[in-house]
């Protein structure tokens, strides 16, 4: 007993001695402390790779660009399927085709998340690297690597709202300021120049999928074109001076083929200029044109009874009546009655056979097979879950370059209608790649027949709402879509980032 | 150490003889020999009084009175008075006299002032507590089956809360709250402290038969010495002892049986027939041929056991306590089922002539379980109920019918085709330390360890629903260790004859660890392998597998002391303070102080209240005490960087491959500290005519420095929130506690208990725009596709506000009410929203009752929550013929809405009063004596009566605290049918 009560007294004091410290600070286990890391090459790598992870996120979501660049233009539309499951939101997707915008809704807000929490992670990365003691080859190419993905997701932004808040420097904790759209693409273009010629020069697979000078030129190409809508500055020559940067390299070519750039794996392709890659076994979200667009009773045929779809978004009618029926890119839209693999017909859930048609009759209450589909991307089978498609997805293309030089000269010159040689060659080599020969070709062309060319060809790609605004037919009406003011050029800037930083105007008009 | 240890020993050596020569030296000069009384002490029943406590008042000579309550006691000359004494009984003094036989009757004190009250860090009497302390002790529990001892005392303590998170499931555990709900992200919980030791985790491997008291701290003055634990209350619960005597056994056991009420809300077959044809008579391939009850081909009669045995005995020096305790339930689904094992031993050390006590305790249980796949119920009582069980056509389907609606899973496939295993191994060491230096100055040491260790293997087939994989496997573990070190000095002293102090001082020190990890493979070449090789999958090679590991880890220190006074029994005082620092806590404010002050004034006492004699007891108290909460996450006060596995954001793409990225994952905040409380709370304590007793208490809280998110803009930092203590909220509320006999016979007794309690609650601050935190207001619990409630500065937590539903046009589509007139109606809009109720009560009540006619008693309780308002899930998704036409069954409540034809929407019609009454337990049974053998038999219900309007399943449901996570609206929220436990049970005590 008395050594009993001599061992509990040693160990009483014992632990008391122990914890007396008082050490209460936090042991971290399955996170890192920031404030250790980018000590090294490796450690800087692997920070950068968190810049990109936003594009991979919401770079291809309906809730993020899809939805503001493609749901609110004339090339798609979802409307409210009677049955079952179908893609409403609570009529956020009728409310953005409709140019119905608030700066609550989701596509906004997350948008705009995107857009400046990839800024405000490069500027942390920036940072830490710059000031970081490890000293490689690579740091000056990483640093402008990073200042261009900053610079396109401000072009981003400077497209969607135009009137942006903006803070380059990590250190600065106030309030950002809101730059105008004119001061905000005077930056964009500043640190674009200064950074492109410490990147990579040319497209390899060491960097698929990352920043580049043919990235760099290729925003600066989209930004003089539309300079004179953005700023009333007119810059086509600047424009075509960027198209032929990227042209005369020879870097890039068209695929032979228009779908080649869809396919699942169409890595290595030499058309893209940059691209956000996808891969199933890298997680779930991300790329899900699947789950947007199949009506389920097509899950079995493409192996997919594991994961959902939400019989939502459609190509307009309008859209696929302008395809030529020899227009091989046509195929990429999926339309008439259904059949599996084998053979047997797919039924529908409303009674027969399930087929597709291109009419939509209410947007409210459409019928299931109501909407062209799109199967521009190679359909993937076997997906479970929310696993991503394998398709990568491309950004920039070499055929947007293609019909961009020739707008820029048509519009340099200021004619509606051109037979100018240079201007058709270009769009012809489009056109030609789309029909397998010459027999479609235009000999000569007006304005609006390249925007319509530019919408077949680049459909769904993120880039018909720019088109239009530039084209002024961003107001007109359509179907199932009224005339909207000119106001609506630009989105609302969302509600909670109005709230957090009280600095903020709100766009005119909301 | 040897050296100090033989000086204490020479001192108290010398001070014995010392004491010794004097005791002699008196006895020298006493003319008269001690001499001896004897008696025999009863209780008004007639029944002997066994361990009554008999003192020679001013000495420590004392006796305590055998099996046939008789007493005998060495008097020495001079002594005056005789004191007897006995918990639950009024003590006696009594005069000696000349007298050599004294016999007493003691009568039952309703107040049990002389009970023994566990507060935080020691005890004290009923008579002597100052702050809000409720008590309930065995005799008083609830009896039956529930999922965790808690479930006993529901109802019995105004104030508490304690509600079954899911209507009649009884294996879905309580949510308890002690006066409202005090938080907006912390946690909610009150801390539960099980012998001294913070128990960390869950209760339900403790069985009731257990226990022996539950001793409820509900006010700041008197949780304030738990600091930052506190806010939420505390439940203290003190475990069966062992107790010297010759070796007894006690052992209980039930059988019970769960009847389900039959669903009449939703159509069987022939009832879904007519519908369809009266309101789609042209959709043809509605109607499936079948006639199937799917509740009834997934779920069984669930028939439980539970049985416990305790061995207790020893001597003065060396008693134990050995329990072993067995449960088996079955769940209401097949294949759904729970095994509890847990033997424990607690064992008492006395050494040292009775100066050292040790106490220790070994815990351990093991339940093994299997779940039910998730979405079972749902996919059950939504099924078409005419669609076949089994398709032999369907080969590829394993032979069950698939009815190729999106989302649509065969339930009876579901059962069949998974598995869900269950482990879970517990382990509660305890050492209690204590030793008596002086008579009045004792040290304590207590140490606790606590382990769950979970292990769950699940496997799906490749005929499991929906899987889309052939065959998957997930395994995985988790462990939560926590321990204590709380060593402390307690000293007690008196200046004169009245004033009496009492106080504590000591040191805390808690750590908790806990990690997991789980693996996922799928697509296996074989079902025979199960979940137990499952490296086998193909995913593996594919690059598909998922494996996960996680730890973490905090701490907690503390130093607390106390010091209670007590005058003459008349006024009594306490006051306490913590210091404590938390590593959850921001690196600017890990410490923190909390103290308290009560005060009380028992008036009875007074010499001016002595005319009034049917006063039995008058306190009254007032306390203040300031407590934190510090159950928040982990590690967001520090700048962290993490990776992203799973989501598509998580790699990276370089130089060809893919890799790892590393994200910030917060904006940290060194700022950030607990959520603290200050509480004022005033109450009376009363007894009148032996008879009646009661207890009132207000109260009003404030709680400040909330947790919550608030917007920050986007750069400079990285998220577009931050995690800070802004806003403030008010709860404040009443809580009256009745009793009494209302018949007091020879052999018919008739006792009552009424708790009724009251909270209101009111948001004072929600934002500080002067710190740059705005925050107009906080929508949310997802409800259809919008939100449900809303919080704003000025307004209670928990306000139901909806679109006001006006009609159903002829395309479906639903019009709503332009509230504020403007022309538009935006129903997601708080302008076009009325406030509809609150989702907490006005009030609670308790009523229990118990009879006694000589050895058969029955006892019955309600329980009242009324004037809260709940959204009806069940109607809200089901109750429109959309759900009809689209495949799925419906409520039969459609047919008296063929207008509602839209999609599921939220709105005015389906936010409901959710007020009950129910009559949540009767016991019949039967007592009965041989000699000191004792049986009792008892029939027992539970849940057996709802009287209520809401008309869903059952209106007690727990809604979610401030759920914003919009991905998780539309879940498995048609919540647990109605049912009702029999229990046949047996308590033998030899």
């Amino acid at each position: 007993m008395k050594q009993s009560i001599k061992l509990l007294i040693a160990l009483i004091i014992g632990l008391l001695i122990f914890n007396a410290c008082g050490d209460l600070d936090e042991e971290l286990y399955s996170s890192i402390n920031s404030e250790e890391w980018y000590s090294t090459e490796n450690e800087c790598v692997l920070a950068m790779g968190s810049a990109y992870g936003g594009l991979r996120y919401r770079g291809t979501s309906l809730w993020g660009l899809l939805g503001l660049e493609s749901v609110t233009t004339d090339e798609s539309i979802i409307p409210v399927h009677t049955n079952g499951s179908y893609l409403d939101n609570d009529g956020l997707w009728r409310d953005l085709h409709k140019h119905d915008f608030s700066s609550y809704q989701q596509s906004v807000t997350d948008s705009w998340e995107f857009c400046f929490s990839t800024l405000a992670n490069c500027n942390q990365i920036l940072y830490q690297v710059e000031n970081s003691p490890a000293q490689f080859d690579g740091k000056v190419g990483m640093l402008a690597e990073l200042k261009t993905l900053r610079a396109f997701v401000l072009y981003k932004a400077v497209d969607l709202w135009g009137n942006i808040p903006i803070n380059m420097d990590f250190e600065d904790t106030s309030l950002p300021t809101q730059y105008t759209r004119a001061d905000a693409f005077d930056l964009v273009e500043e640190e674009l120049l200064a950074a492109y010629p410490l990147t990579e020069a040319a497209p390899s697979s060491e960097y698929y999928g990352r920043c580049t000078r043919p990235l760099a030129f290729a925003i600066l190409a989209k930004m003089y074109l539309n300079s004179e809508k953005w700023t009333g500055e007119a810059r086509y020559a600047d424009a075509i001076a960027m198209c032929d940067s990227i042209i005369s390299k020879g870097n890039f070519q068209l695929e032979s083929s228009h779908a080649d750039n869809f396919i699942i794996e169409n890595e290595g392709s030499p058309e893209t200029i940059f691209t956000i890659p996808y891969d199933r076994v890298i997680g779930d979200f991300g790329f899900q044109m699947h789950m947007y667009t199949l009506h389920y009773a097509m899950l079995p045929k493409y192996d997919l009874t594991g994961t959902w779809c939400w019989n939502g978004i459609s190509m307009t009618e309008a859209m696929y009546d302008s395809y030529d029926d020899a227009d091989s890119r046509k195929a990429a839209w999926l339309i008439g009655p259904q059949f599996y693999f084998n053979g047997d017909t797919l039924m529908g859930y409303e009674g027969g056979q399930l087929t597709f048609t291109k009419t939509i009759t209410d947007l409210d209450q459409s019928p299931e097979a109501e909407g062209v589909r799109v199967f521009k991307w190679e359909m993937n089978t076997g997906l479970s879950g929310w696993e991503t498609m394998d398709n990568d997805f491309a950004i920039f293309r070499y055929a947007d370059i293609l019909l961009m030089k020739a707008e820029a000269i048509m519009r340099n010159n200021g004619s509606t209608t051109s037979s100018d040689a240079t201007v058709l060659n270009l769009v012809n080599q489009v056109r030609e790649r789309a029909f397998g020969d010459d027999s479609h070709n235009y000999i000569s062309i007006t304005l609006d027949e390249l925007l319509a060319e530019r919408g077949r060809e680049l459909a769904f790609e993120e880039v018909r709402r720019q088109d239009l605004i530039r084209f002024g037919k961003w107001g007109d009406a359509w179907k199932f879509k009224p005339v909207s003011e000119s106001y609506k050029e630009l989105f609302p800037l969302p509600n909670n980032a109005m709230n957090a930083n009280p600095n903020l105007q709100q766009n005119d008009g909301y | 150490m040897n050296l100090k240890l033989s000086k204490l020993k020479i001192i108290l050596t010398l001070k014995f003889r010392l004491m010794m020569i004097l005791i002699i030296a008196v006895q020298g000069f006493a003319f008269a020999q001690p001499r001896i009384i004897t008696g025999t002490v009863i209780a008004e029943s007639g029944e002997a009084l066994i361990g009554v406590s008999v003192q020679i008042q001013g000495t420590t000579i004392g006796a305590i009175t055998a099996v046939d309550g008789t007493y005998s006691i060495d008097v020495p000359p001079g002594s005056e008075t005789l004191i007897f004494s006995f918990v639950s009984m009024e003590t006696q003094e009594i005069a000696i006299g000349n007298q050599t036989i004294i016999d007493i009757t003691l009568t039952e004190s309703i107040l049990g002032l002389e009970e023994v009250v566990v507060i935080g860090y020691g005890t004290t009497s009923r008579k002597e507590i100052t702050g809000s302390v409720a008590s309930v002790s065995s005799d008083e529990f609830i009896q039956g089956d529930m999922p965790s001892p808690l479930g006993a005392i529901q109802g019995k303590v105004a104030g508490l809360s304690v509600v079954s998170s899911n209507g009649s499931d009884p294996t879905s555990d309580y949510t308890v709250l002690i006066r409202g709900q005090n938080s907006l992200s912390g946690g909610r919980a009150p801390l539960i402290i099980v012998d001294g030791a913070p128990w960390g985790g869950s209760l339900s491997m403790i069985d009731p038969e257990q226990i022996k008291s539950f001793d409820i701290l509900k006010d700041g003055s008197a949780a304030a010495i738990y600091g930052t634990r506190a806010t939420n209350g505390v439940i203290l619960i003190t475990l069966k002892k062992p107790e010297q005597g010759d070796v007894k056994f006690e052992f209980s056991s039930f059988v019970s049986y769960e009847a389900v009420e039959n669903n009449d809300r939703w159509f069987d077959a022939d009832g879904y027939r007519d519908a369809i044809g009266t309101l789609f008579p042209d959709r043809d391939n509605l109607d499936k041929g079948a006639s199937t009850d799917w509740m009834e081909e997934v779920s069984r009669t669930p028939i439980n056991q539970n049985y416990n045995m305790a061995i207790l005995g020893g001597s003065e020096n060396l008693s134990f306590r050995a329990n072993m305790a067995y449960k088996n339930n079955q769940g209401l689904f097949q294949e759904n089922y729970s095994n509890v094992v847990a033997p424990s031993i607690f064992v008492t050390q006395k050494a040292l002539n009775n100066r050292l006590t040790l106490d220790y305790k070994l815990f351990y249980s093991r339940t093994n379980s299997s779940d039910i796949p998730g979405g079972l119920f749902g996919q059950t009582i939504g099924r078409n109920p005419t669609e076949p069980i089994y398709d032999p056509t369907n080969i590829a389907g394993n032979g069950y019918y698939d009815n190729l609606m999106q989302g649509s899973r065969n339930p009876v496939a579901m059962l069949n085709e998974s598995t869900n295993d269950r482990e879970l191994n517990f382990i509660n060491g305890l050492v209690n330390a204590g030793y008596e230096i002086t008579d009045n100055l004792f040290l304590q040491f207590t140490g606790s360890y606590n382990i769950w260790m979970g292990d769950n293997g699940s496997y799906q087939t490749k005929f499991y629903p929906l899987l889309g994989k052939t065959g998957q496997a997930s395994v995985g573990s988790w462990t939560t260790k926590s321990y204590t070190l709380e060593p402390s000095i307690r000293y007690r002293f008196s200046i004169g004859d009245n004033h009496r102090f009492n106080a504590i001082a000591g040191y805390s020190y808690n750590e908790g660890n806990s990690s997991n990890m789980s693996i996922t493979n799928a697509n296996f070449d074989t079902d025979k392998f199960s979940y137990h090789n499952i490296a086998a999958g193909n995913d593996l090679i594919e690059g598909l597998a998922n494996i996960y590991t996680h730890r973490e880890s905090n701490k907690l220190i503390a130093y607390y002391g106390r010091v209670s006074y007590n005058y003459g029994n008349k006024y009594l005082a306490s006051a306490s303070i913590r210091y404590e620092g938390s590593s959850r806590f921001g690196a600017n404010n890990k410490w923190g102080s909390f103290p308290a002050l009560s005060v009380g004034w028992r008036l009875n006492q007074e010499s001016f209240m002595s005319g009034l004699t049917f006063l039995d007891e008058l306190k009254i108290r007032a306390g203040v005490g300031v407590t934190g909460n510090q159950d928040i996450p982990n590690y967001q006060s520090i700048p962290r960087l993490s990776t992203r596995i799973g989501d598509s954001s998580g790699l990276f793409y370089y130089q060809g491959k893919w890799g790892n990225v590393y994200v910030p994952d917060n904006n940290p905040n060194p700022d950030l500290k607990w959520e603290k409380k200050t509480e004022y709370n005033v109450g009376i304590d009363f007894g009148l005519f032996k008879r009646i007793s009661g207890t009132v208490d207000i109260y009003r809280r404030t709680i400040s420095d909330l947790l919550w998110y608030y917007n920050v803009p986007v750069p400079p930092n990285v998220y577009d929130n931050v995690y800070a203590n802004v806003g403030q909220m008010t709860n404040s509320g009443i809580e009256i506690l009745l009793q009494g006999d209302i018949l007091k016979t020879k052999s018919l007794n008739w006792k009552t208990i009424l708790t009724w309690s009251k909270n209101v609650n009111i948001m004072d601050q929600l934002a500080d725009p002067s710190r740059g935190y705005e925050l107009e207001y906080i929508k949310y619990t997802p409800a259809a596709t919008s939100w449900g409630q809303l919080l704003r500065q000025g307004e209670a937590v928990g306000n139901f506000w909806a679109p006001v539903y006006v009609s159903t046009e002829e395309n479906g589509t639903t019009v709503y009410e332009d509230v504020d007139g403007d022309g538009d109606v935006d129903e997601n809009s708080i302008e076009d929203r009325v406030l509809v109720g609150n989702e907490r009560p006005d009030f609670e009540m308790g009523w229990q009752n118990e009879l006694t006619y000589k050895n058969a008693f029955l006892t019955f309780s309600f329980r009242a929550v009324v004037g809260q308002y709940l959204i009806n899930w069940e109607r809200m998704t089901t109750e429109s013929t959309r759900s009809l036409s689209t495949g799925y069954n419906g409520l039969r409540s459609t047919l008296d809405h063929p207008d509602y034809t839209d999609q599921s929407r939220y709105d005015t019609r389906f936010v409901e009063d959710g007020s009950y009454l129910k009559l949540d337990n009767v016991v019949l049974g039967y007592n009965m004596k041989f000699g000191q053998n004792n049986l009792r038999l008892y029939v027992s219900g539970r849940n057996l009566l709802t009287f209520t309007n809401f008309e869903g399943n059952d209106p007690e449901q727990v809604v979610p605290w401030i759920n914003t996570d919009y991905a998780k609206f539309g879940g498995d929220n048609i919540s647990y049918p109605y049912s009702r436990t029999f229990i046949l049970g047996a308590k033998f005590n030899f």
